[in-house]
């Protein structure tokens, strides 16, 4: 059997054109990415920032991820400390939130490089210290992927100066977010958030950096996804566990609730 | 405090649940939110410990939602599911008469039972013989019939006093009746339906587990029909794998332009990466 790859496997498919399908995992449990690695999918998108995950089970779902060779991508604080703790845990892939100006782009690439390029303190995952560190040095910069999320007022007006920043590999956006910003709390279809989405999206492809949209797997998200793709946007996300069971339990109750019996 | 699952069904009504396979008190949650009547946790064939199992618990009863297990038929797993609050009990494989005697022994406390003196904080405000009464009002007992001397035993098995529900499993069916490899056989579809019917037949109740889809609601249906009462939906890696499965298949279905017509990827692609 051939070593687990280390090769960033979503960075290494949008280099060659191809679409990356993930999934995002909001359960504190590794069972879920073993769910995505069954499927087939090439990343795991877990949110230790809006859930509450312990950091030894953060640390076992990465591993599970590189168990499938799927990228462990993680939503991070832009905060120099847990970017570096989290990487420490072998996360090949970040998304910073909230993003409000190219500063704090910039300062989310100095925590994820090592000097001159960043600020990373030296260290490195297990899975890592088979190789020497200047290889370990050189992987980084090849292949960790940088993920920056606009989805606040403030991140709007400054997307222009953030798509250029250097070292920023990803743009991504979130509709909840977004109508907050925009003054239509909760309102995730309001035609403001659909066009500042497009402007987003649109305005980091044209600046040659990658996107990351997500969809949900009903048929009219697919669709969406699916038009992103034709967009350009080479990473498509699938909605979280939580979206998907909620909607196939209350299908199925609100079928059988109503059955007819004796 | 009453055991949802049970007063439903003695009103002739169905309880709907979630199978939890994932040890996560979030998956609990899901269920709750969605309006489900209990959860089923299985800690017989799933690595939980205990600990996160009892917060799984605490979460149901958050919810008003029975929470019910899957364990071996042993006492002192049996007295550690009760301690942790547990309403429902499925026990696999039971094999005659006696074992079924056994597993309502353990639930118990003597006479005639054999569960030790203990019980989950949230039941000592009551008086102590208060929950002895109720630990054998609403606790429900439910027998798996799976195997060969199960099938043989079981007219003797749904005849024992406190055994209140009766199910089976088609893998284990499948494999007992030599068909491992072919569970949709008809042989072993009948013996599921001959274990389901004997227990309606003898009144007692029967837990099926199916499908959310609407072929799995169907079938649901039909059951309910018969008569029976606990309606389990599949296990949530099941759910979210055929989502995240068929969701895959249709995006890379689309063409992607500037790169020519997407490499047809199947789900079997990880065995591709790893000859690279």
């Amino acid at each position: 059997m051939n070593p687990i790859s280390l090769t960033n496997r979503v960075k290494q498919l949008y280099h060659d054109g191809k679409s990356a399908f993930g999934v995002h995992v909001k359960f504190p449990s590794p069972s879920n990415v073993d769910i995505a690695g069954v499927t087939g999918l090439d990343t795991v998108a877990i949110d230790p920032y809006h859930w509450h995950t312990k950091r030894e089970t953060l640390e076992n779902m990465i591993r599970c991820a590189y168990s499938y060779g799927m990228t462990p991508w993680v939503r991070c604080r832009n905060d120099p400390w847990e970017i570096m703790t989290v990487l420490d845990m072998g996360a090949q892939a970040l998304a910073i939130p909230k993003c409000s100006s190219a500063a704090e782009a910039a300062a989310a690439v100095a925590g994820m490089y090592y000097p001159p390029k960043g600020r990373r303190e030296s260290n490195r995952p297990l899975r890592f210290q088979g190789m020497t560190s200047a290889d370990y040095h050189d992987w980084t910069q090849t292949q960790l992927l940088l993920c920056i999320c606009i989805e606040n007022r403030e991140g709007i007006e400054n997307l222009g100066e953030i798509v250029k920043v250097d070292g920023v590999d990803v743009i991504a956006t979130e509709r909840g977010p977004l109508s907050v910003a925009l003054g239509v709390s909760g309102n995730r279809q309001h035609l403001l958030v659909l066009e500042t989405e497009k402007r987003i999206l649109g305005t980091a492809l044209e600046a040659g950096k990658q996107v990351a949209f997500t969809c949900p797997t009903t048929k009219d998200g697919l669709e969406e996804g699916s038009l992103w793709t034709e967009r350009g946007a080479r990473i498509l996300l699938f909605e979280a566990e939580q979206r998907v069971l909620m909607r196939n339990y209350r299908e199925a109750l609100a079928d059988l609730r109503c059955a007819k019996f004796d | 405090m009453h055991n949802r699952v049970k007063q439903l069904y003695s009103n002739g009504t169905p309880a709907f649940g979630a199978q939890i396979k994932l040890p996560t008190s979030a998956s609990v949650e899901v269920a709750g939110q969605a309006g489900l009547d209990f959860v089923r946790f299985d800690p017989y064939h799933w690595t939980y410990n205990y600990e996160t199992l009892e917060e799984m618990v605490r979460t149901a009863y958050s919810y008003n939602m029975t929470p019910w297990v899957r364990c071996r038929n042993d006492p002192w797993v049996i007295r550690a599911m009760l301690d942790m609050g547990i309403q429902g009990f499925t026990l696999p494989c039971i094999s005659s008469a006696a074992e079924a005697r056994a597993a309502v022994a353990a639930v118990r406390y003597p006479p005639p039972g054999l569960r030790e003196s203990n019980r989950p904080s949230r039941f000592r405000s009551m008086p102590n013989v208060d929950h002895m009464d109720w630990v054998e009002s609403d606790i429900i007992i439910g027998c798996a019939i799976e195997n060969l001397e199960g099938l043989e035993n079981l007219h003797e098995i749904v005849k024992v006093e406190g055994v209140d529900v009766i199910s089976s499993g088609p893998g284990d069916l499948a494999a007992a009746l030599g068909y491992a490899k072919d569970r949709s056989n008809p042989k072993v579809r009948e013996a599921y339906d001959r274990v389901l019917g004997t227990a309606l037949d003898a009144g007692r109740q029967v837990y099926l587990s199916t499908p959310t889809n609407p072929r799995g609601r169907e079938r649901a249906q039909r059951w309910i029909e018969r008569g029976a009462r606990v309606i389990n939906f599949e296990e949530e890696y099941r759910i979210l794998m055929q989502e995240y499965g068929t969701a895959l298949v249709h995006v890379q279905r689309q063409p992607e332009p500037g790169s020519g017509p997407v490499e047809a990827r199947s789900l079997g692609r990880s065995k591709k990466q790893e000859s690279k």
